[in-house]
């Protein structure tokens, strides 16, 4: 085995270990405020089935472990974002799903994923997302529509 | 006798096309063996196993002579016993079958465990 590869490898089966007194930690400011820069984060193994939009999940791309909220499942990819770049889309297929996110801790203390603080979070996220959706949806329309405005228009003026 | 058992709290392995890379998660230390040394691997994680016991699957498995499928597994035990992936139990456990029909996956080379590093804490990317 290359050295390259036993390492993605190995980096992957400490994931499946990863606990509170073994922690991950999280880098970046993608996922703030629910987690920042150099909190402790403990991902579990999850079943495809029980992976749902708001869900934290962490996946592999390359040799990275990104990990980012679920907004919408596929039946073979998850449609991902960030909570602090709403605007940005991003997928993991269902092979290179890792885990989920159940806590983080910061100083010391430790959120669970089942504490309301995280469940507002969640909310917040998803609430950010569709907003963002609709305004696309908006902007598209009224792209079409004024389109159709200047061609109208265009049609009508008097040669 | 003392058999041979991996040491469940540390030692965590994936095979990927019959070569295991086994990480001790108490020191972050990872490894990868060759295919025979795979082999035993996949022997000693069925059960707790003996020198006897391996070795008599490696000779059989390879067609090689017992002597050598003894030094072999040996010299490979006391690696993996050394590196703390390994428990030894003087328990009468019951040994697991061998594997009579266990093909042997590519020819006969020495077990080979090699010591890839250390890997740095495990960062979760959010840039």
């Amino acid at each position: 085995v290359e050295d390259s590869r036993a390492r993605l490898i190995a980096k992957e089966l400490q994931f499946l270990r990863s606990s509170p007194t073994r922690p991950l930690y999280f880098h970046g400011s993608s996922m703030e405020p629910l987690l920042a820069d150099g909190d402790e984060v403990a991902i579990e193994p999850v079943a495809w089935d029980e992976i749902g939009p708001g869900d934290i999940v962490t996946y592999r791309f390359e040799d990275k472990f990104p990990t980012r909220r679920v907004i919408a499942k596929r039946s073979d990819r998850l449609v991902l974002a960030c909570d602090n770049w709403p605007l940005l889309r991003f997928e993991a297929y269902r092979d290179d799903v890792l885990g989920r996110a159940v806590g983080r801790c910061r100083a010391g203390s430790w959120l669970r994923a089942t504490d309301s603080e995280w469940h507002r979070a969640r909310r917040v996220a998803l609430r950010q997302c569709r907003l963002v959706f609709l305004h696309r949806v908006l902007a598209s329309l009224r792209r079409r529509l004024t389109g159709i405005g200047v061609r109208e228009s265009t049609r009508s003026t008097p040669r | 006798m003392s058999r041979f058992r991996l040491n469940g709290e540390r030692a965590v392995w994936n095979d990927i096309d019959g070569e295991a890379v086994i990480i001790n998660t108490d020191t972050s230390v990872y490894y990868s063996l060759n295919r025979s040394g795979t082999a035993v691997l996949r022997q000693i994680a069925r059960g707790p196993c003996s020198v006897a016991g391996l070795a008599g699957y490696v000779s059989q498995a390879y067609g090689i002579a017992p002597e050598t499928a003894t030094a072999a597994v040996r010299a490979l035990l006391g690696e993996l016993q050394a590196e703390g992936l390994l428990d030894a139990t003087t328990r009468d456990a019951e040994e697991p079958h061998r594997g009579d029909g266990e093909p042997a996956s590519g020819p006969w080379e020495p077990p080979t465990l090699t010591r890839h590093g250390e890997l740095e804490r495990l960062v979760l990317s959010g840039e």
